[in-house]
């Protein structure tokens, strides 16, 4: 489904990834694990094209995306959830449901607005109210609802729990596991651990720009050594 | 009193024409961080097309209609041919821009004047609009009267786009994040062409509402477009209610100082424009990056 191969991406000068490779099977659900700055972010910006590598190769459905502008790589159905969620300040709920929808046009497994609203019930007592308004929680249901508008063929989310209350992770783990029950493969970047591993098939432990450890779930949960170096847990 | 009431629709009336020139300089500055100071050439463009089309025609509202076009086209082709470019070069801050922009303005007025010459034209005011009509004890000119509706109706028009249609939502979302705009799959570029164009088409839009009551002539883009810039500083840069209250406040106050205070004409704005720098940076309608 997706694989991206020796990605090496700069911020200006500074060389951020040194050669990330990872892959996303059909129906697989994908962790992507590390302590603060180890380039998570830089990975999931780099697979959308928002910062393109400079060297290496990402494929997505057997067609090469590495330099292809982001809404074209969107447009071939990965959808973004990204770390500070993206939501406009002055855009009602509402209407970011319809441009998601709208910029979705053509795709055969394009939800209604409606499906939305079914999967997070908050969000339809809020569809007037705007962006800017919304409570942290409310703002992720809604990154998380506008991304599965189009019907993604990979759902990209950079730490969705982050900020979130207790419950409203129970509420997101919840949907995330429908998601991927659905079929849907996702690229999931999280530092709450737990959540992590309860939802993922497959795990990467990134540090300083490499991959420092790839295997199933399992592996790691039992591998104290790597979890310990990398994760602190 | 009638004296004041004379004035006062004077710069309402000057205020909307400004205000047509402003709402797409804030509208392209929120959206695209471009300051684009070839906005007045836009201006002269409509204008000049507008006369020339009124001229072929003999129909003013021929001159209404296709005139704004080709300031559309060309400011579609300056923001898709010159400006995205430089975008992906890495010259485009905001000093490289309003350089290149600066540039523009005078080679328009040149170009115009090669072809043109440097005389003073103007389009016919339409037998409709033409006269005077009595109200309040003064004899006012319909056509002016024409001028404040079309820039009421304009400012009603733009901000109903902008608050309660898809389009107008998109142009919010990518002046608060224009990079998550494209992460939803819409082609940013495009959105800004076009938003480019209908700016430079309001502005030519304006030059033919202008040409039967002000001259057409070469150089008036440049005096114009430094106008439209104190209203924009003075109603918050990107912000396009406050484009409209501060073109009404800066007609206003130019208006009125030529009546009251003649002395005080010439540097009356700009007055307005330092003390606006000095005390209140942001403009009349505070936090940037809106829109609406
Ligand atoms: N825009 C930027 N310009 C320069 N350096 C950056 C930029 N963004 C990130 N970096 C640097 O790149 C490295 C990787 O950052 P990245 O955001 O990918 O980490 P992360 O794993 O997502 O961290 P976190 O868990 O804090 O979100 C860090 O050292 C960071 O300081
Ligand atoms: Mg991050």
């Amino acid at each position: 489904m997706l694989e991206v191969q020796d990605l090496h991406t700069f911020y200006g000068e500074s060389h951020v990834l040194q050669g990330v490779s990872l892959s996303v099977a059909p129906s697989q659900c994908v962790a992507l694990l590390g302590r603060n700055g180890a380039g998570k972010t830089t990975t999931l910006r780099s697979i959308l094209g928002l910062t393109p590598a400079r060297r290496g190769e990402v494929t997505f459905k057997g067609e090469v995306i590495t330099r292809k502008p982001t809404h074209q790589i969107v447009r071939l159905g990965v959808s973004y959830v990204p770390e500070d969620r993206g939501i406009f300040a002055t855009v009602t709920v509402e209407e970011h449901l319809a441009m998601a929808r709208g910029a979705s046009r053509g795709r055969p497994a394009r939800k209604d607005i409606g499906y939305v609203f079914e999967v997070f019930p908050r969000l339809a007592e809020r569809r007037h109210s705007l962006g800017g308004q919304l409570s942290g929680g409310e703002q992720q249901m809604l990154a998380i609802g506008r991304a599965l508008i189009a019907g993604p063929d990979l759902l990209v989310l950079d730490e969705p729990s982050e900020g979130l209350a207790p419950v409203i992770i129970e509420k997101l783990e919840e949907v995330l596991l429908a998601v991927k029950r659905m079929g849907v493969p996702i690229l999931i970047v999280e530092q709450n651990y737990h959540l992590a591993t309860r939802l993922a098939d497959y795990v990467y432990v990134l540090s300083q720009g490499s991959v420092k450890f790839a295997g199933a779930t399992e592996a790691l949960t039992r591998d104290e050594n790597i979890r310990r170096t990398y994760l602190s847990v | 009193m009638q004296m004041f009431f004379l004035q006062f629709l004077n710069g309402l009336q000057l205020s909307m024409l400004i205000f047509l020139l402003a709402a797409g300089l804030t509208l392209i500055f929120g959206l695209m961080d471009i300051l684009n100071l070839a906005h007045g050439a836009f201006f002269t463009m409509g204008a000049y097309a507008g006369w020339l089309v009124s001229r072929m025609t003999g129909s003013y509202w021929a001159a209404l209609l296709i005139g704004p076009l080709v300031p559309f086209a060309l400011g579609a082709l300056l923001q898709s041919a010159v400006l995205q470019p430089l975008v992906k070069r890495g010259r485009s801050t905001h000093l490289d821009l309003a350089l290149l922009t600066f540039g523009l303005l005078f080679a328009t007025a040149g170009t115009v004047e090669y072809f043109f010459g440097s005389s003073f034209y103007s389009i016919p005011t339409p037998a409709i609009l033409s006269g005077r009509i009595a109200m309040l004890g003064i004899d006012y000119p319909v056509y002016r009267l024409f001028v404040i509706g079309v820039g009421l109706g304009v400012a009603l028009l733009l901000s109903l786009v902008i608050d309660r249609t898809l389009i107008g939502a998109t142009l919010r979302a990518g002046v608060d994040n224009r990079e998550m705009v494209t992460a939803l799959g819409i082609n940013i570029n495009v959105v800004f062409v076009i938003v480019f164009g209908c700016g430079a088409a309001l502005a030519g839009f304006a030059g033919v509402i202008a040409a039967p009551i002000m001259s057409v002539y070469s150089q008036m883009g440049i005096g114009i477009v430094v106008t439209t810039f104190v209203v924009v500083v003075v109603g918050g840069l990107g912000n396009l209610k406050g484009s409209f209250y501060g073109a009404l406040f800066v007609g206003m106050t130019d208006t009125m100082a030529q009546a009251y205070l003649p002395e005080a004409e010439l540097f009356a704005i700009y007055v307005l424009l330092v003390g606006m720098m000095i005390f209140r940076p942001q403009g009349l309608f505070g936090s940037t990056g809106r829109v609406a």
